[in-house]
């Protein structure tokens, strides 16, 4: 899945949107492009704007400045809807309903016909392991089959751009691993997938390139690399075989005109911050010299959920609704 | 990019699970089947009110005070069913007055000496003295008798009398001048039958409507609709969907009418009285009103049901509504009484008792094309409207949850689409 960007090859441009309720500014001048390909996570904390700007590019609302553009020229609704997954937050099936015919309906709603619409969803339910429910009735199903079957729903059309706005939250382990799988699987056949969340774990587990928002303004874009090297800070982990190696490591680190800290993490490991004017090769170059050879030297990057804070402020990082990030192996 | 062109519009795709929802659900197989039965009924009871002319058997003492028609009018009434007692006219008011309490007889008549002569009165008193037809029956009887009384003192021979006092037969036949018109009673039972038909099925459809909006809005489905539909368009469809359930059901009940009105005399012999035949022109006008006036309602509780979020909110914001349903079904006497009257032609052209009321007027043969025609075009314009203002109010209220809005913030939802 690459990041680059064949020119003018969108999934989402967003070119200075704002949207009020009121008094209340919810979105305010936004500029954002999603390129295809991507899975790209629109990040920021509750209130932030993330619902409002995923309703606005499937045309539930409709901006009050600005254009949005969808894959290449689409305008949201009626055009680009066919070629649109969207799980919305608030998720629901009609409960009466049979598995197979909502899902179906589902892919109706977005252009299939009947007879494709029913072929599509049987295959996406069967590969979600719903092959036996096909029949049933939503209501009687578990939780975890209903989200399962929301999935199917979602993607039952083929979508080249799949929309999903807090797609984590509610599901249980088993299901945000199958969601997970789902949305790799996606990129890899070269689909666009946008995903909103506020637990920033999900997001470095999984996405391309993010979006920062606050306050209904963006506050930081770009691919996770890029966003993790600018916001180095130079500081250097080392690790070396023994502990007698590591102080004598420390004595020469400690040095003022080498480093501004120097930290003892453990027996073996240690972090030092350079000075502004020393690169990290020279401080390699240094400790080979002195025949002081570290097992381990990483410039450390900082995670995204430090970015995060950096740049919204702590208090928004503890977001109130949501559950502890579940730990799932990539 | 795969392209694909829809076939289906969206709308249609809205409406078919509406309809297939419905189709499937045992309340529309039972009501379908309960509705005919229901129907019968209501024009079996005004037929057993007219054929129980007898009064129902009556319970009523006779006092008679010196008049001397009170023992042929008690066998009179005796012959009919009533059972007649006769009580001394020194009988204590207050001992009657138990009685009727006690509910030993429906009430008592009191003859006085000089009624004959036409000085004195009669007087009934009983819980049954409301009733038109029991009263009817007593004053036509004890005035064949006092009559009777009167003509024998003229010295008319009895076998005179009897052929002097024989009821000429009589028929009440509705025409409004064109053709020799159908049975009155019928006519009428027939109308009132159009009027039911119409009544149960808008209502019990549109408010079918502002369910399927409020559970949509309860399941939080809608959301994943209005990604893939406008909010105009999953409206129309709900309302064309839930209409289809309920124009077959029409039309089925319509077939049953239809089919009664034509071999009623066929199948429940004397006891079903041929209804006058429904012609195509007038299924056409029934059908006309029960689709506008479907919109027009379902319009309404489609947008209630987008301004609430739950049933319970729901019932207490149709308030409204249900005035303007309780009118027209109010009004009904005042257009079967003179259709051809003003209170009748203005009923008929306001939009929300039009589409229950022209139908019977037009049974009734009392609606000329002009008044048809016109009230119809209000009909459209109207429902025409109100469909806009509704999906306003739908396109914002789907989306809202918790406070109901006031009727402030509902003009600004009209206003600033």
């Amino acid at each position: 899945m690459s990041l680059i960007e064949s020119a003018g090859s969108y999934a989402i441009q967003i070119e200075g949107v704002s949207k009020r309720f009121g008094t209340h500014v919810a979105i305010e001048s936004l500029s954002l492009t999603v390129p295809r390909g991507a899975i790209y996570g629109l990040l920021g904390p509750n209130g932030a704007g993330k619902s409002t700007t995923l309703r606005m590019v499937n045309d539930i609302l409709g901006p009050d400045e600005g254009t949005i553009r969808l894959l290449d020229g689409l305008r949201p609704g009626r055009e680009a809807a066919p070629h649109i997954g969207f799980l919305p937050e608030e998720r629901g099936l009609y409960p009466k309903m049979k598995v197979l015919e909502v899902a179906a309906f589902m892919g109706e709603l977005r252009g299939l016909s009947r007879r494709e619409a029913r072929a599509r969803a049987t295959a996406w339910l069967v590969k979600l392991g719903l092959g036996d429910w096909l029949g049933q009735r939503v209501q009687d199903l578990s939780k975890g089959m209903q989200q399962k079957v929301q999935f199917a729903a979602c993607l039952v059309h083929d979508p080249e751009l799949v929309i999903l706005d807090e797609p984590w939250s509610g599901l249980d382990p088993v299901n945000a691993d199958v969601l997970r799988d789902v949305v790799r699987e996606l990129a890899a056949q070269g689909k666009t997938v946008v995903l909103s969340t506020h637990v920033m774990e999900q997001a470095e587990q999984i996405c391309d390139a993010v979006a920062i928002i606050a306050g209904g303004r963006l506050v930081r874009a770009g691919p996770l690399a890029t966003l993790r090297e600018a916001a180095a800070t130079g500081r250097i982990a080392l690790a070396f075989h023994d502990p007698e190696t590591s102080a004598k490591a420390i004595a020469l680190l400690a040095d003022p005109a080498r480093t501004t800290r120097c930290t003892s993490l453990s027996e073996l490991a240690l972090e030092v911050q350079p000075q502004p004017d020393v690169r990290p090769g020279q401080l390699l170059a240094d400790l080979l010299e002195a025949g002081l050879v570290p097992r381990h030297f990483e410039e450390v990057l900082p995670t995204l959920h430090q970015i995060f804070i950096d740049l919204v402020g702590k208090g928004a990082a503890h977001p109130v609704r949501s559950p502890p990030p579940r730990e799932v192996s990539p | 990019m795969s392209q694909r062109k829809s076939r289906t519009p969206v709308w249609w795709v809205i409406a078919r699970r509406e309809l297939l929802e419905r189709l499937r659900s045992r309340w529309f197989i039972v009501t379908t089947l309960l509705g005919p039965l229901l129907l019968i009924g209501a024009m079996a009871v005004p037929v057993l009110i007219a054929s129980s002319s007898g009064g129902g058997g009556a319970r009523i003492t006779i006092v008679d005070e010196g008049s001397g028609v009170g023992s042929t009018l008690a066998a009179d009434l005796s012959a009919m069913g009533w059972r007649v007692d006769t009580a001394a006219p020194t009988t204590p008011e207050s001992e009657l007055l138990a009685d009727v309490a006690a509910d030993k007889v429906d009430g008592f008549l009191r003859l006085p000496a000089d009624l004959v002569s036409g000085q004195g009165r009669a007087v009934y008193q009983g819980d049954n003295a409301a009733s038109p037809v029991t009263m009817g029956i007593l004053s036509e009887r004890l005035a064949r008798t006092v009559t009777s009384v009167r003509l024998t003192q003229l010295g008319l021979a009895r076998s005179a009398i009897q052929v002097a006092l024989s009821r000429p037969a009589f028929e009440a036949r509705h025409t409004t001048g064109r053709g020799e018109g159908a049975r009155g009673d019928l006519v009428f039972v027939l109308g009132y039958a159009v009027v039911f038909i119409l009544y149960m099925s808008i209502v019990i459809y549109a408010v079918n409507v502002m369910r399927a909006v409020v559970g949509e809005k309860a399941n939080k489905v809608v959301e994943v609709l209005l990604s893939a539909v406008k909010p105009e368009a999953l409206m129309l469809g709900k309302i064309l969907g839930v209409g289809l359930a309920g124009l077959l059901q029409v039309a089925i009940w319509t077939t049953v009418i239809v089919v009664l009105s034509t071999f009623g005399g066929d199948i429940f012999g004397a006891a079903m009285p041929t209804l006058p035949a429904v012609d195509l022109g007038t299924l056409l006008v029934i059908l006309a009103y029960f689709v506008l006036g479907y919109f027009f309602f379902a319009s309404l509780y489609a947008a209630i049901g987008a301004m609430v979020s739950s049933e319970q909110e729901a019932q207490q914001a149709q308030g409204p509504v249900v005035i303007l349903l309780v009118i027209p079904i109010a009004c009904i006497q005042l257009v079967a009484n003179d259709p051809r009257g003003n209170a009748a032609e203005v009923l008929t052209q306001i939009p929300f008792t039009s589409p229950f009321l022209m139908p019977m007027r037009y049974l009734l043969d009392g609606a000329s094309l002009g008044s048809l025609l016109g009230s119809l075009a209000i009909l459209m314009v109207s429902t025409w409207l109100l469909t806009r203002v509704a999906a306003r109010i739908f396109r914002v209220g789907i989306l809202m949850t918790g406070k109901r809005p006031n009727l402030r913030e509902l003009w600004h939802w009209v206003r600033h689409p």
